[in-house]
């Protein structure tokens, strides 16, 4: 388990910076909803069960639950592929409140992905003990609906009571574009001084830059209304648990 | 008179905008490095929080495996190095020893299957599990941004600014050696 362990944080860094989300970038599936059962494993009513935890996990929490089975993540290890398909999908809304559940079949592996804002009310402990206490009796019975099922809603059991609905986060400004273009607008301004065009003359006002639009807004983060219109962009740092099954 | 003045507008226009140009590269090495700062201080958070596992982990070890004193006295010196260590090299050599240490304990921790059926154990295991993925994450991160930060300090012309201010390259935080060895089991 140690060796297993040990070895999984070497390939973590010795992939290092190549690993990055692009290097994932082209092999990571497009999220199809909260329930993302690309390995078929789930039958329906387990994923309509899911599904309506979720649903409200996101109204009444701001929580969300992004429940992931895979055929395979070959060559990559469990852990790494859910941090990278967190971070890529954005799971969780402006308070990084997400919450990935990832099943990898050929490995039989579970692997729970906490995002930042949930660190605090489900630390690792608390994961590895649901998924010792409800998740891996099911999946390791090949029952993995149930246990996707049951593990969602024990999960959801531990965030009652709690909100991240309110909070937004600040857009970044790409200030030294600002900057540029206020210096560049100086050394006009001053090189036609020096050539004595009356400032406002004919034609003067034309040459300077108006201010500058929008475009530098930064970024939104998409919020959705209702149905499912994409994640809400939280972010995790490898926080969580991962059980073989 | 007229084509002087006109001469002067131009090369005043040519020196506002290198100055412009200058200060925005500046700016953009600023964020950089403003980066690289922040990103070391999530790996530091995490390296922090691996530190504060520790006694509760050895504590929990020790009810078990009294008689292992060796082990628990190596695990708190290599702590206490980390603690110490105020650089990001001296933290990135002081870590190494300590995951070296930390995997030793937990290979002897194997071999005491009372211990390893005990809850707290298991909750401290994922609990330093889970820190071990955080600090990989984290120096994944923090070495992306020293990446960016050392191409471009040796970028022309940022090459010119970087180094009239004194700038230079960060280390990057390698892999532990020692962590691609098994542990060794002494008894």
């Amino acid at each position: 388990m140690i060796r297993k362990w040990r070895f999984n944080l070497v390939l973590v860094v010795v992939m290092g910076s190549l690993m990055a989300a692009t290097a994932f970038g082209s092999s990571l599936p497009k999220s199809t909803g909260f329930v993302n059962d690309f390995a078929n494993v789930m039958d329906s009513r387990s994923r309509a069960e899911v599904q309506l935890i979720a649903q409200a996990l996101r109204e009444d929490q701001g929580v969300e639950l992004a429940v992931v089975t895979m055929p395979t993540v070959s060559p990559y290890v469990p852990k790494d592929y859910a941090v990278t398909l967190f971070n890529e999908w954005g799971i969780g809304g402006p308070e990084d409140s997400g919450l990935l559940i990832l099943l990898v079949m050929d490995e039989r592996q579970v692997e729970v992905e906490v995002g930042y804002g949930l660190e605090g009310v489900l630390p690792d402990g608390k994961v590895g003990a649901i998924l010792d206490q409800v998740m891996v009796p099911y999946l390791g019975a090949n029952d993995y609906g149930r246990g996707l099922s049951q593990g969602a809603q024990a999960f959801r059991g531990e965030l009652i009571g709690e909100s991240f609905l309110k909070s937004t986060r600040a857009g970044e400004t790409a200030d030294w574009v600002r900057t540029f273009i206020i210096f560049l607008a100086i050394a006009i301004f001053i090189s036609l001084r020096s050539r004595r065009f009356p400032p406002g003359g004919p034609g003067g006002n034309s040459r300077y830059p108006r201010r500058m639009g929008g475009g530098f807004g930064g970024t939104t983060r998409p919020r959705s209304g209702g149905g499912f219109g994409g994640f809400g962009g939280g972010r995790s740092g490898g926080g969580g648990a991962g059980r073989k099954f | 008179m007229k084509t002087g003045l006109i001469v002067i507008g131009v090369i005043l226009l040519i020196i506002f905008a290198f100055v412009g140009m200058g200060v925005s590269r500046y700016n953009h090495l600023i964020q950089l490095e403003t980066s690289v700062d922040a990103s070391w201080a999530q790996v530091e958070n995490q390296l922090q929080r691996r530190v504060d596992l520790i006694p509760n982990l050895v504590n929990t070890v020790r009810g078990y495996a009294d008689h292992e004193q060796e082990i628990f006295t190596e695990v708190a010196n290599a702590r206490s190095r980390l603690l110490a260590a105020n650089t990001p090299e001296e933290q990135i050599v002081a870590n190494q020893g300590l995951e070296g240490s930390l995997g030793r304990l937990l290979a002897i921790s194997e071999s005491y299957p009372q211990l390893k059926a005990d809850g707290s154990f298991i909750r401290l295991q994922d609990e330093l599990a889970g820190t071990e993925n955080r600090i990989a994450v984290e120096r994944m991160r923090y070495n992306e941004s020293v990446q960016k930060w050392n191409a471009s300090i040796l970028q022309f012309p940022t090459v010119l600014i970087a180094s009239s201010f004194g700038k230079t390259a960060r280390p990057f935080f390698q892999a532990t050696p020692q962590a691609q060895d098994v542990p060794r089991v002494e008894f």
